[in-house]
């Protein structure tokens, strides 16, 4: 029985182009939804997306169906980001706490969400979705990637060792690691206080 | 299930990754205990907050924009000329021939690959200005001039076999640098030349274009280091004269004890005749450093020489460096403590074989898993130091073969961070495996790359200063990783410990010159003994000369 992506991988592997619609359908959402857990920013995620399907597109003859189709797809995903990551484009130094550069950042992304997104949106992502990003990008590089297959992606801990390349252990541990930096960054242990920030005056 | 494992697995069951007898234990206790399950209701709110994060709906013209990059890769043309009746069969032959040849072709096609990227890497490597056996640090600075950075290699000899493809967007692979042709590495190039058909599938392309980029990294980073060795080595900066003299004494010592092939010999000094390599090459990294007065240059060269063929000599067949059968963590603090001596010496003076180098490294990968898979013996913790620090120090030397030496790298720290319990931290009362962690931890970035990272492991420092207050926290290696981490840091702390230190360091030192004090030794620093102390003391004494703040 083979698994449904497995099916379109192949199909398009063979020569099947026409299935790469299909194909996109399939992994748009999966993979914006990652690239922005793991840099913040809604543009450079989908730039990340639109260029993973231009190599996948390309290899498309190396699937082979003893590959999972999500690891085939996100481990191009994976190292993509990291060439990303590399050229200090993706997100200069945000986990620092250099605070222009937090502001810019911050800006980018309202004004990206205030020229194409309705204000309801807007307004949903400049409060818990803020936070949740600020808090996110905290994080060390290891521990977002894992939480955004873990949690964003609901992947197994084997999937995600496959993909990034590390034992189950590590990603287990990050996983850990993780959740418990995102409680203290999140301040959940403490009850809930209002919203901090640019609140609704 | 205790309290302590049912929060530990909280995280786990809740993204249902357990299997489901565990998972209903969990839920039984956690039903039982009021505690577990509010700990298990905040994961689980957590969870979902995170959960719920997304990325707002894709732009519209997302589909639109992708299907003009792909025209330009032909797939309008494939559209048109895909024919359904062929389809069927054509897709079979080809899962057929995929599967028959996939393997050997990828494993072809990988080797050649890494070939070529280390032919690349090793053109780009500086110009060798040292003089055989010279030493950075005692010998007269060599001028570097910051117009010249050693990444800016000689005139560019494109590889001839492989063209990468072009980067990605967003990924910056400009400054590439070839070295300058010579014999060698034309002789290199033309036989691992592959003929152009297939062409080199595109993941290979895509690691090719990643090391590169790396390499330049690299050589940055070496560009740095060595520039810091000469230029503070030469005139002692940061070393007090205490200091000084306490080296120059220990170091007289250590080459006293050098044998005529350029070992030394630990069991003659209450150690065991199996860390004979690993003790070497501490010897070698301790020697190896510059900030040691009144020892002839001329000499410690010499030895290094010496001592670096003799470890060299002891690869076996797997390529381990200094096999002990039946003691993983002695074989692996001898393998990590060569492979350290040899990227350190790749770094100052390039007299390393390339090969050995890299195959150093991928070793290391293997040894350090092997004792991942079994229980834990007398010596892990020491021997996974050393193994973390030589994967630091063949990191920051650019070894380049290996493509996922960050993989290993980052493995290797995670197993580090991942052991430490951060809430312990602030407290100050971490149990002894987790304060040896942490500082591992901390010294590991500073050391090698000479930039702090500050991380959620980071410990205060009065908590650092417990390896010298608390007898069971006593132990060479750990003291030096404690004093590399507070030199990065500075300040006030790194002053108190440094008074401290040489106090410390005074006490155990012999009349001889070595050092010996009652520490809390493991398998590794017992079968050390006094050779392994003394070097390590060398090398904490010369931190300051050695690391960047
Ligand atoms: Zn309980």
């Amino acid at each position: 029985m083979t698994h449904p992506d497995a099916e379109l991988l192949l199909r398009l592997a063979a020569g099947e182009v026409e299935v790469f619609d299909r194909i996109v359908d399939r992994f748009e959402r999966p993979l914006v939804r990652y690239f922005h857990a793991l840099c913040g920013d809604p543009q450079l995620a989908e730039d990340c997306a639109q260029e993973v399907f231009v190599r996948l597109f390309k290899a498309r003859e190396r699937y082979t169906p003893d590959a999972a189709p999500n690891t085939f797809v996100f481990r191009i995903a994976k190292n993509l980001w990291i060439d990303v990551y590399r050229s200090k484009r993706a997100r200069p130094e945000a986990t620092s706490i250099d605070a222009t550069s937090d502001d810019e950042d911050e800006d980018r992304a309202s004004n990206l969400v205030g020229s194409s997104r309705s204000p309801i949106e807007a307004i949903g992502l400049a409060e818990d979705q803020q936070r949740l990003r600020a808090a996110l990008l905290e994080l060390p590089e290891g521990q977002r990637a894992v939480l955004a297959l873990a949690i964003g992606q609901s992947m197994k801990y084997e999937r995600i060792a496959e993909i990034l390349g590390i034992p189950v252990g590590t990603v287990k541990s990050r996983v850990h690691a993780a959740v418990a930096n995102l409680r203290k960054l999140l301040g959940v242990d403490v009850d809930a206080d209002p919203k901090k920030g640019p609140g609704p005056a | 299930m205790n309290c302590t494992e049912c929060v530990d697995l909280a995280v786990h069951v809740l993204l249902g990754q357990e299997a489901t007898e565990i998972a209903a234990r969990w839920h039984e206790h956690r039903k039982s205990c009021s505690a577990c399950g509010a700990e298990a209701a905040r994961v689980a709110e957590l969870l979902k907050r995170v959960r719920s994060y997304d990325a707002p709906p894709t732009r519209a013209t997302f589909r639109t924009e992708l299907r003009e990059r792909l025209t330009g890769l032909g797939y309008d043309d494939l559209l048109r000329e895909a024919r359904p009746r062929d389809r069927v069969a054509a897709r079979w032959a080809w899962v057929r021939h995929r599967v028959r040849t996939s393997t050997a072709v990828k494993l072809a096609l990988a080797a050649a690959a890494v070939v070529v990227v280390s032919a690349v890497a090793w053109q780009a490597r500086d110009e060798r200005g040292t003089l055989p056996g010279e030493l950075v640090g005692l010998a007269p600075a060599q001028p570097e001039s910051p117009s010249a950075p050693i990444e800016n290699a000689p005139a560019t000899t494109p590889a001839p076999a492989v063209e990468p493809s072009p980067p990605p967007r967003g990924a910056s692979r400009a400054d590439v640098a070839f070295g300058a042709p010579d014999e060698v590495q034309d002789k290199t190039l033309a036989e691992t030349a592959i003929d152009p058909t297939p062409p080199l599938p595109p993941d290979v392309l895509e690691r090719l274009e990643l090391a590169t980029e790396r390499l330049n990294r690299f050589a940055t980073a070496r560009h740095l280091l060595r520039k810091r060795l000469r230029g503070e080595a030469d005139d002692g900066a940061g070393l007090s004269p205490a200091a000084e003299t306490a080296m120059r004494d220990a170091t007289r010592w250590l080459l006293d004890q050098q044998f005529e092939d350029g070992s030394f010999d630990p069991a003659r000094f209450e150690g065991q005749p199996e860390a004979r390599v690993g003790v070497t090459a501490l010897a070698m990294l301790a020697l190896q450093r510059g900030g040691v007065r009144g020892v002839p240059t001329g000499l410690l060269a010499q030895r290094v020489t010496r001592g670096m063929d003799w470890l060299r000599s002891t690869r076996d067949d797997a390529g381990t460096l200094g096999m002990v059968k039946g003691a993983d963590a002695v074989t692996l603090f001898n393998h990590a403590a060569a492979t350290m001596a040899f990227a350190e010496r790749y770094v100052l003076s390039g007299r390393v074989d390339e090969a050995l180098l890299s195959d150093a490294v991928l070793r290391l990968d293997d040894l350090n898993r092997q004792r991942q898979g079994r229980e834990a013996q007398d010596g892990d913790v020491v021997a996974a130091r050393f193994a973390a620090l030589a994967l630091e120090a063949a990191r920051s030397a650019g070894v380049p073969t290996v493509l996922n030496l960050d993989r290993v790298v980052a493995q290797a720290r995670a197993e580090f961070e991942g052991s430490i319990d951060t809430s312990l931290i602030a407290s100050g009362s971490l149990p002894v495996p987790q304060f040896q962690a942490a500082v591992t931890a901390g010294a590991i970035d500073p050391y090698y790359t000479a930039a702090p990272v500050l991380r959620a492991t980071t410990l205060p420092v009065p908590t650092v200063m417990q390896v010298l207050e608390r007898p069971e926290l006593r132990e060479p290696s750990l003291l030096f990783c404690a004093t590399i981490d507070l030199h990065a840091r500075g300040g006030a702390g790194w002053a108190t410990f440094e008074a401290k230190l040489l106090d410390e360091l005074a006490q155990t030192q012999q009349r001889n010159g070595s050092f010996r004090a009652e520490y809390a030794f493991d398998a590794v620093g017992r079968a050390g003994g006094v050779l392994y102390e003394t070097a390590l003391g060398v090398l904490t004494l010369g931190v300051p000369v050695r690391v960047a703040k």
